[in-house]
C-alpha cells in the first residue's frame, strides 16, 4: 500500500521543478491523460524521455507540448499510476489511459459516512482498489480480501482481526456506497466496485458502534464522471479443472482385497467360497470384468466460466451517468446444473443548483441457479465392480442393491430438478446540500427488496430420497430493508489548525417473510412443483416473519495541527430493537492519535531516507448486535400430536417453553487498542504499514448453560470474555524501475491469536461439549485421543490390557493407567493458522504486464471427516479411497485393520492432519496494443491469459487428506473506446 | 439565503423524526408467548405436548440402547452409536444417550409441574373436560418420574417450575419417587373418563394398567394383582386371538393395545418421527437375488440384534412367537441382481436366496447348499462367547415391521407401539401371585397369554405348570413375549438379576459391566449448570 499523500492537483516524489515547458520548433502533441476508467488524473505529468522538458496536465486532465520529432518517446506519468512510453509518431492527438500500479491506494479512505484523506487517517484501515479486484477473476470480493493483512478469508467466512463471539455472529459490516447492506457480497457486482476499505481497529469502526466489532467492509462503487463518453468492454472466459488426486478410490482389485480382509477380519470370509456372504450378485458376476472409475468420470469434466461487462459513462460539469452491465454465466460438472448472475448498475448524479446536488443509484442483481446436489461422498463409495454406463451407452440404472442409485441419474432433470432465482436490488436517492463554506447535509435513502424463489422436484431415482411418491417443494422468500442517513459534516482550516466535525442520524429496517409449500406425490410429474395445491397426500406449509429496526446518532470529531498532530474523537449511541426495552440504548466512544514525524524538519534533517512517516495509536468501544430478533422473548416450541381412533389419526398442536424469556439482555462488547506505524523510505520506493492491536469482547451474547431441570437447557446471557491479540505488516516496493521495465512486489504478514477468556461461568476452564477452552480459540479446536500408531501382531498382549487386538488403532494412555477413558484426551490443536502471509508480484515490460499472486497460511490443524467417520462408517460394503490399512501381511501405522460389521475405535485419531500450505493463487500475463496502432480509434485494447490456483503445496494433501481444488484457465480482454 | 432556507427545512424534517424513535424500536412479533398457557387453548397444546414426549416410544433408537441393550436378551447392531450403554463401555457422565434422556424427561416433568401450577386458574369451558386433563398429566408424570427414578435412582424429584429448585436439584429417594408415582395414579384415576375412543391418550384403563405396573416395581404384590385382574376384566381390553393379528400394522386400534405412542405418516403432522420399526432388521440387499421390499424385513437398521441367549430362550418348533415374530429366511425376489454364482436360484418369491441357520452347518450341508443360496449358520454369526461376527448379519425381530409405509424403501412410518398392552399385565398377574405364593394361579395366567402362540400338535410342549415356575422363568417369559418392548433391562434390575445375566449371557458386556451399574451417571450437562454441582452431586462411582 503506498502511502504518500496527494491533494488534488499536487503532486509530491515527482520533479515538479524539472518540468518547463520547452518552446521550440517541433511537433504539437495535444492529448487527455486518464485512468483506465476514463477517470481524469489532473497533474499528471508528461516528459520527453531522456529529458526533463514536458508539462503537467490540466484540471481536466488535457495537454499540450511540442516535441522535437516524430521519433519522440514520451513518457506519461501520474502518482499511483504506472508509466506509460508512446512513441509520437504521426500522431498528434495521444490519448493516454494509465494502468493503477499495485497496491495503489486512492489518496482518499472512505470511511462510509464520509471520506478522509489517506495522510489524515488516525485509524487502521486497509483499502485497495480496481487493480487489486480485477487481478483475480472471481465472482465477489473474497477473493481479493484473501491476503488482506488483518482479513481471513475461510470459505465463505470473512474474519476481520479473528473471532470474537462464540453465538452471535461474527460476520463483518458492509457497508455499500454509504449505506448498510446485509443483501449479501455475491450480490454485488465485482467488475463496478471501484474501491474497497476494510476498517479494523476501534477508532474506525465505532463509527459503526454496535455492528462493528466484526470489522466493516466499506465498498464503494464506480461513479459517473464527467468527461465525454466512455464505453467499455471487459470479457473473459475459462475452464476449470479438478485437482483431485487424493480423491483416490480403489480401484476393483484393491476393493475386493479390502473387503476380503473386512470380513476375514470379521471371521466371516476364508476363501473365495466365502464371497458370495460379501459381493453383492451383480458384483460376483463382474469380479475380473469390470473397473469403474467412478470419480474420474466427474471430475475429468472441466467446468465452464464466463463474463462480459459492458459499461457507458459520461457527464457535463452538471450531470454524471454510468451504466454497466454484466453477464456471468458458471457451468457446473454435472449436465444441466448452472450458475448465472445479471447486474445492472446505474448511476445518475445531478448538480440542482450551486449549493444542491441530487443523485440516484440503482443496482440491480439477478441469478439464476439450476442446482444439483453433490455426488461426491456417495461416488467414491461406488462400487468399481459396476459399470457406470451399460455396452450400449446409456446410464446403467441397476447397482445391484435397490437403495443404491447411480449418481449420474441426478443429471436428469426428471430425476432431480431444483431451480433458484434470487432478485436484490440496491436502490439509493441522495441530496447533498452545501449550506455554507465547510458545511454539508447530505441525506441518503436506500430500499433493498430482495425476492428468493426457490423450486425443487425429484423421486427415489435420486439416491437421496426412497420414498416412490415424488417430493415438490418451493420456497419465496421476501426481503425488504430500508435505511436512512442524514450527515451533516463541518470542514474548517485556520492557519495551521483543520478540524472536520461530523454528526449522524440513521435508521435502519430489516424485514423478512418466508412462505414454503412441500408436496408428496405430484401424479403429473410434468408440473414440477407448480400447481401444488392439485396434490392431495401430505403437504406441508410454512411461514415467518421477522424484523429488526435500529436507531443511531453518530458524533466524530478530527482536529489536526500542522498536519502533523492529529486526533479523532468518535461515539456513537445505537439502539436496537431485539435487545430488551431497558437495554436496547449503548454508547460506543472512541479515540485516536497520529503524529506524522515525517513532516518534522528534525526528522526530514535527520533521516533523510525517511520519506514518510506517521505514528498512529487508538483505543475504542464497538459492539454487536448480530442475535435473531425476538430473542429476549423466549420461545416456544411447536409441534403436532398424533392420536388413533377406528376412523383414523387426529391430530393436536403442541406448545411448550422452549428458551427462557431474557429481558435483560443487552450488547455484547469489544475493546480494542491498535497501535501503527505507516512509513516510506526512499522517495517511498518502499512503503508499508504495521499495525498491532488487542481487543476484549466482553458480555459475549452467550448461550449460557442451564440444567434441564430448571426447566430449560439455555438462556441467553451477556457472559464470557474472549481476546485477540495480533500483528498486521504490508510492505511495498518498486523493486526495479529501469526504463520500460518496472517491478513491484508487495507482501503480507498477519497473525492472530484468539482466545476464549472467560466462559459463561468463571469457575469453568473448559466446557468440552462445547469444545470450548481458557486459552484456546473461540470454536475449531480438537480434544480428542493422540494416535501412536496401529497395534501390531507382536504388540498383541499390551493391546489385550486395553482390550484392543492386533490392527486397531493405538492411542496414547495419558495418564499412563492401563486403561483408554476420557481423561486421556488432550488438545490436538485448532483451525486458526498461526500466521498468514501473502506475495503480489507485478512486472511491466514494455507492453507486456505479468502478475503473480502466493498466500500461505502456516500452523493450524485440519481434520479429514472422511476417515474418521465416512470410512470405518462404510467398511465391508462400500468402496473407499485408497487407505494404507493394517493387515497381518501389511504391518502399517496409518490406517487399522478394516473389520466388517464391527465398530472401529479411535478413528478421528488418525485424521488429523496440518494445514499448511503455500498457494500460488494467480499468474496473470496482458499485452496492451499500442495506442499508435490503435489509430487512437481505439483508446486502450488489452488481451491477457490468466491461471487461478495453479499450484498448491499443502501438507493435508501430502498426508493423502481427502479435498479437492480447482485450477482455472482463463482468456479475456479490456476494450475502451 | 434562499439554499439556507431550503437546507433548514431538509435538516427541521429529518430531525423532527428522531422524535417518535423510541416506540420505532418496538419489536413486530406475531408469536405467543408464555402467558399463553394461561388459556384453555394453551393448556390443552402443553397437555397435548407432553404426549409428543413419549414419542420416544418408536421415534428413537436409543430408548432401545437404555432398556433393552445393556441386558442379556439383546446386543449392539453394527449402526448402534450406543456403545456406553449398550455394553457399559467408557459409560460415564459425558455419554450422549443418557444425557439425551435425562434432558428430556426433565423437560417433561417440568412441563407437567407448569400444568399443574396453572391449573387452579385455567379457564376452561367445560370443568369436566379441565379435571380430565389434570387426570392425564398425573398420569403423564407418574410414567416419567417411573423413567427417572429406574433410570437414576435417588434423583431430584421436581415439584414446581421454581427455576432455584431445579437449579439445586436435591435428592430424592426411590421411595419418594414410588410414593408419589402412585399417589399420582391413584387420584387419576378417580378424575379420568373411563374410555376415550382416541389410542394414545390417557383414560381410566391407562392410568390403571400403569398402576399395576408401578405396584410391581414397588413391590406391591397383593395390589398388583388385584389391579391387574381389574384392568383384564373390566376395561374391555382382550388379547389378539394371535401372535400376527396383535402386531398388524395396518390395524392401529386393536384390543390388546392399552396405550401406545403414535405417529403420523402425514408429512404436515410430522411424518418421518418414526424410526424403531427397522432398529432389528439386517440388510438383506447385499446378497444375490435379494432386495429390500415392502413385506420383506431387511431394510438395514442395524441397531440391535439378539443374542445367542435370546434365541436360546425359543422352543422354534412349539411358540409361534418365534416362528411369525422373526425372519431367518428370504426367498428370491430380485431378478435384476445377477445371481450366477447360485445356478439352482430360479423362481422368484419361491426358492430361497438368503437363510439363516441357528443352528450349525456339517461340511456335507454347506456343499449342498452352495449352488443354491447365501447362508450363515450359528458359528459363521457367533464366535464361540457369542460376540458377534458380523453385526449386520442376524435373525430379525419382526413385530415392529412396517409394511404400510407408502414404498419399499421410504422410511416414512405411521406404526404405533405398544406402552402397555394386555399381555404384559397377564405377565404382572402371574409375577405377583408367583410373588404371593400362588404358582398354581401364576402357570394359569401364563397358559392364558400362550393359548394363541403355541403351535398345532405342540400343546404339551407349551404348557406350564406351578413346578414350572420361578422368577427366571417369569423373566425368560418376558423375554419372549415382550422382547423389544422397552423394559428388559428395567425387568433385570427390579428382579436383581441385571448383573448375573449381563455377565453370563451378554459377552459384549460382561468384561464391563460393574456394581454402580445398575443406576446412570447424573450427566455432566447437569452439574454444568448448576451454581453449586454439590446440591445434586454425581451417582457413586462415575
Amino acid at each position: 500500500m503506498l502511502l504518500f499523500t496527494v491533494a488534488p492537483g499536487s503532486v509530491i516524489g515527482a520533479p515538479r521543478a524539472a518540468i518547463a515547458a520547452d518552446v521550440q520548433d517541433g511537433i504539437v502533441v495535444r492529448g487527455r491523460i486518464t485512468s483506465p476508467d476514463g477517470e481524469v488524473l489532473p497533474g499528471s505529468n508528461v516528459v520527453i524521455k531522456g529529458t526533463s522538458q514536458g508539462t503537467m496536465a490540466d484540471a481536466e486532465g488535457n495537454y499540450t507540448l511540442t516535441v522535437p520529432d516524430k521519433n519522440t518517446v514520451l513518457v506519461f506519468s501520474f502518482v499511483g499510476y504506472l508509466s506509460e512510453e508512446v512513441v509520437v509518431g504521426d500522431q498528434e492527438v495521444i490519448n493516454i489511459a494509465l494502468n493503477p500500479s499495485l497496491e495503489t491506494l486512492s489518496e482518499i479512505v472512505v470511511m462510509g459516512y464520509q471520506t478522509v484523506k489517506k495522510s489524515d487517517v488516525t485509524g487502521a484501515v486497509s483499502s485497495f482498489g480496481t487493480d487489486r479486484l480485477m487481478r483475480i477473476p472471481a465472482n465477489d470480493i473474497r477473493a481479493a480480501l484473501i491476503g488482506v493483512p488483518g482479513v481471513r478469508v475461510s470459505g465463505n467466512d470473512i474474519r476481520v482481526r479473528g473471532t470474537r463471539s462464540v453465538r452471535a455472529g461474527n460476520d463483518p459490516l458492509i457497508i455499500l456506497d454509504g449505506m448498510p447492506y446485509y443483501g449479501g457480497l455475491n450480490t454485488i457486482d465485482p467488475t463496478d466496485i471501484a474501491s474497497v476499505d476494510v476498517l479494523k481497529d476501534a477508532s474506525s469502526t465505532s463509527l459503526y458502534g454496535a455492528q462493528g466489532a466484526n470489522g466493516v467492509i466499506v465498498i464503494t462503487t464506480k461513479q459517473g464522471k464527467e468527461g465525454k463518453t466512455v464505453v467499455s468492454y471487459d470479457m473473459f472466459t475459462g475452464i476449470g479443472k479438478a485437482n483431485y488426486h487424493t480423491y483416490d478410490p480403489m480401484n476393483a482389485d484393491q476393493y475386493v482385497a479390502m473387503k476380503r480382509e473386512a470380513y476375514r477380519a470379521a471371521g466371516t470370509w476364508s476363501s473365495v467360497e466365502d464371497d458370495p456372504k460379501i459381493f453383492l450378485g451383480t458384483e460376483l458376476a463382474n469380479l475380473g470384468k469390470v473397473d469403474a472409475d467412478w470419480v474420474g468420470e466427474y471430475f475429468e469434466r472441466p467446468t465452464h466460466w464466463t463474463s462480459h461487462t459492458v459499461t457507458v459513462s459520461s457527464g457535463t460539469p452538471t450531470t454524471q451517468y454510468k451504466i454497466q452491465l454484466n453477464a456471468r454465466n458458471n457451468d457446473a460438472r454435472f449436465d444441466g446444473a448452472y450458475s448465472n448472475q445479471y447486474y445492472v448498475n446505474m448511476n445518475l448524479d445531478h448538480q440542482v443548483a450551486k449549493f444542491m446536488k441530487v443523485g440516484l443509484a440503482a443496482r440491480l442483481y439477478y441469478s439464476r441457479e439450476k442446482a444439483k446436489p453433490d455426488p461426491l461422498p456417495l461416488l467414491l463409495q461406488m462400487s468399481p465392480l459396476i459399470p457406470i454406463y451399460n455396452e450400449d451407452g446409456s446410464l446403467n440404472n441397476d447397482m445391484g442393491d435397490p437403495i443404491v442409485k447411480n449418481p449420474f441419474a441426478t443429471e436428469s432433470n426428471d430425476v432431480y430438478d431444483e431451480r433458484r432465482e434470487s432478485w436484490r436490488a440496491f436502490l439509493k436517492g441522495y441530496a447533498l446540500f452545501d449550506i455554507t463554506k465547510g458545511l454539508t447535509f447530505r441525506t441518503n435513502f436506500s430500499y433493498n427488496p430482495g425476492f428468493y424463489a426457490m423450486g425443487q422436484y425429484y423421486d427415489q431415482r435420486w439416491w437421496g430420497y426412497n420414498d416412490a411418491r415424488n417430493w415438490v417443494s418451493t420456497q419465496n422468500n421476501r426481503n425488504a430493508d430500508y435505511m436512512w442517513n442524514n450527515v451533516l459534516n463541518y470542514k474548517k482550516t485556520f492557519g495551521k489548525h483543520a478540524i472536520d466535525v461530523l454528526g449522524v442520524y440513521e435508521i435502519q429496517n430489516v424485514e423478512a417473510i418466508n412462505n414454503s409449500a412441500s408436496a408428496r406425490d405430484q401424479v403429473l410429474a410434468g408440473y414440477k412443483w407448480f400447481n401444488m395445491g392439485a396434490l392431495s397426500d401430505s403437504k406441508t406449509l410454512g411461514s415467518a416473519f421477522t424484523r429488526t429496526q435500529m436507531i443511531s446518532y453518530v458524533g466524530r470529531a478530527h482536529y489536526s495541527y500542522n498536519d502533523r498532530y492529529m486526533a479523532t474523537v468518535t461515539f456513537r449511541q445505537d439502539g436496537a430493537s431485539q435487545l430488551s426495552k431497558d437495554q436496547r440504548w449503548d454508547f460506543f466512544p472512541s479515540f485516536a492519535l497520529a503524529w506524522r514525524a515525517s513532516e518534522e524538519t528534525f526528522v526530514q534533517e535527520n533521516v533523510p531516507v525517511i520519506s514518510d512517516l506517521k505514528l498512529r495509536a487508538s483505543y475504542g468501544v464497538s459492539g454487536n448486535r448480530s442475535i435473531g430478533a425476538y430473542a429476549t422473548r423466549g420461545a416456544l416450541n411447536v409441534s403436532f400430536v398424533t392420536f388413533n381412533t377406528e376412523s383414523g389419526e387426529v391430530h393436536y398442536p403442541g406448545l411448550e417453553p422452549g428458551i427462557r424469556p431474557t429481558p435483560d439482555l443487552t450488547w455484547e462488547k469489544t475493546k480494542s487498542l491498535d497501535f501503527g506505524i505507516d512509513f516510506g523510505l526512499f522517495d517511498n520506493r518502499i512503503t508499508g504499514t504495521i499495525d498491532y492491536y488487542k481487543s476484549k469482547t466482553s458480555d459475549l451474547l452467550n448461550e449460557r448453560k442451564l440444567p434441564y431441570t430448571s426447566g430449560f437447557d439455555k438462556a441467553w446471557e451477556n457472559v464470557g470474555r474472549t481476546q485477540n491479540t495480533g500483528l498486521e505488516i504490508a510492505l511495498n516496493a518498486v523493486a526495479v524501475d529501469k526504463g520500460s521495465f518496472r517491478w513491484t512486489v508487495g507482501a503480507t504478514y498477519y497473525r492472530n491469536k484468539e482466545e476464549m477468556i472467560e466462559l459463561y461461568d468463571p469457575r469453568l476452564d473448559k466446557d468440552i461439549n462445547n469444545g470450548w477452552w481458557i486459552g484456546q480459540p473461540v470454536s475449531g479446536v480438537r480434544f480428542d485421543y493422540k494416535q501412536a500408531g496401529i497395534w501390531q501382531t507382536d504388540e498383541a498382549d499390551v493391546a489385550a490390557i486395553y482390550g484392543q487386538k492386533p490392527g486397531e488403532v493405538k492411542v496414547v494412555d495419558m495418564n499412563g493407567d492401563a486403561k483408554i477413558d476420557g481423561d486421556d484426551r488432550v488438545i490436538i490443536g485448532n483451525g486458526r493458522p498461526k500466521w498468514m502471509g501473502s506475495i503480489q508480484s507485478t512486472i511491466n515490460w514494455k507492453n507486456f504486464d505479468f502478475t503473480f499472486d502466493m498466500y500461505a497460511e502456516i500452523g493450524a490443524l485440519t481434520f479429514d471427516s472422511y476417515k474418521a467417520t465416512t470410512w470405518p462408517g462404510q467398511v465391508g460394503r462400500w468402496n473407499t479411497v485408497n487407505v494404507d490399512y493394517w493387515t497381518p501381511e501389511n504391518p502399517t501405522n496409518r490406517s487399522p485393520r478394516p473389520v466388517a460389521g464391527q465398530t472401529m475405535r479411535y478413528m478421528s485419531a488418525t485424521a488429523y492432519h496440518s494445514n499448511d500450505y503455500i498457494d500460488l493463487r494467480n499468474i496473470t500475463v496482458g499485452y496492451t496494443v499500442n495506442n499508435a496502432l490503435l489509430k487512437n480509434a481505439i483508446s486502450k485494447l488489452r488481451v491477457y491469459a490468466t491461471v487461478n490456483a495453479p499450484f498448491r503445496y499443502w501438507d493435508y494433501w501430502r498426508e493423502d487428506g481427502i479435498q479437492f481444488n480447482e485450477t482455472q484457465y482463463i482468456m479475456g480482454l479490456n476494450f475502451q473506446l | 439565503m434562499k439554499k439556507l432556507l431550503y437546507s433548514a427545512l431538509v435538516i427541521a424534517f429529518t430531525f423532527g423524526t428522531i422524535r417518535c424513535s423510541e416506540s420505532y424500536l418496538d419489536e413486530e412479533s406475531y408469536g405467543p408467548t408464555v402467558a399463553v398457557f394461561e388459556t384453555e387453548e394453551g393448556s390443552e397444546s402443553l397437555v397435548h405436548l407432553l404426549y409428543k414426549k413419549l414419542n420416544v416410544y418408536g421415534g428413537t433408537f436409543s430408548l432401545g440402547f437404555i432398556t433393552e441393550n445393556g441386558a442379556d436378551t439383546w446386543l449392539r447392531g453394527k449402526n448402534s452409536a450406543g456403545t456406553p450403554v449398550t455394553d457399559y463401555l467408557g459409560l460415564d457422565a459425558n455419554s450422549a444417550d443418557v444425557a439425551w434422556y435425562w434432558n428430556h424427561f426433565y423437560k417433561a416433568l417440568w412441563n407437567c409441574n407448569l400444568f399443574l401450577e396453572t391449573y387452579p386458574d385455567m379457564s376452561y369451558r367445560d370443568p369436566k373436560v379441565k379435571e380430565g386433563r389434570k387426570g392425564e398429566v398425573l398420569t403423564l408424570q407418574a410414567f416419567f418420574l417411573w423413567h427417572v427414578t429406574e433410570q437414576w435412582g435417588d434423583t431430584y424429584l421436581p415439584t414446581s417450575t421454581d427455576v432455584e429448585e431445579g437449579l439445586r436439584a436435591e435428592r430424592s429417594t426411590r421411595e419418594d419417587f414410588y410414593t408419589k408415582i402412585i399417589a399420582n395414579l391413584e387420584e387419576a384415576i378417580t378424575i379420568l373418563p373411563p374410555k376415550t375412543n382416541e389410542l394414545g391418550r390417557v383414560d381410566q384403563g391407562v392410568a390403571k394398567a400403569l398402576l399395576t405396573r408401578m405396584y410391581l416395581y414397588h413391590g406391591d404384590w397383593q395390589k398388583a394383582a388385584d389391579m391387574a385382574e381389574d384392568v383384564i376384566k373390566n376395561h374391555g381390553y382382550d388379547l389378539e386371538p394371535s401372535w400376527t393379528a396383535l402386531w398388524d400394522e395396518t390395524r392401529k386400534v386393536n384390543k390388546e393395545f392399552i396405550w401406545t405412542a403414535e405417529f403420523s405418516d402425514d408429512d404436515a403432522f410430522g411424518a418421518g418421527g418414526s424410526w424403531y420399526w427397522q432398529a432389528y432388521a439386517m440388510h438383506i440387499d447385499r446378497f444375490a437375488g435379494v432386495k429390500t421390499e415392502l413385506g420383506y424385513t431387511g431394510f438395514g437398521g442395524c441397531q440391535i440384534m439378539p443374542s445367542k441367549y435370546y434365541i436360546s430362550l425359543f422352543n422354534q418348533e412349539a411358540d409361534l412367537r418365534w416362528s411369525q415374530g422373526h425372519q431367518w429366511v428370504w426367498l428370491y425376489n430380485d431378478p435384476t441382481d445377477d445371481t450366477s454364482v447360485f445356478p439352482e436360484m430360479k423362481t422368484l418369491y419361491s426358492d430361497t436366496a438368503l437363510y439363516l441357520y441357528t443352528g450349525v452347518l456339517t461340511a456335507g450341508q454347506r456343499a449342498a447348499m452352495a449352488p443354491k443360496y447365501t447362508v450363515f449358520d450359528m458359528s459363521d454369526m457367533y464366535d464361540a462367547a457369542g460376540v458377534p461376527k458380523d453385526r449386520g448379519t442376524f435373525v430379525g425381530l419382526t413385530k415392529f415391521d412396517d409394511q404400510t409405509r407408502p414404498s419399499d424403501l421410504s422410511n416414512i412410518s405411521a406404526r404405533n407401539y405398544p406402552i402397555i398392552r394386555l399381555g404384559e399385565i397377564y405377565l404382572i398377574a402371574a409375577e405377583a401371585h408367583l410373588r404371593l405364593g400362588a404358582a398354581g394361579t401364576a402357570a394359569e395366567y401364563i397358559n392364558d397369554l400362550r393359548a394363541r402362540v403355541i403351535a398345532p400338535g405342540h400343546e404339551a410342549e407349551m404348557t406350564v405348570s406351578d413346578a414350572d415356575m420361578s422368577i427366571d422363568f417369569i423373566l425368560d417369559e418376558r423375554g419372549r413375549e415382550l422382547g423389544g418392548e422397552f423394559q428388559r433391562w428395567y425387568d433385570l434390575k427390579r428382579t436383581g438379576k441385571l448383573l448375573e445375566r449381563v455377565r453370563a449371557y451378554n459377552p459384549d458386556a460382561a468384561p464391563n459391566i460393574q456394581d454402580h451399574h445398575l443406576v446412570r451417571p447424573i450427566p455432566q450437562l447437569q452439574f454444568d449448570g448448576m451454581p453449586d454441582p454439590e446440591t445434586l452431586g454425581q451417582n457413586p462411582e462415575y
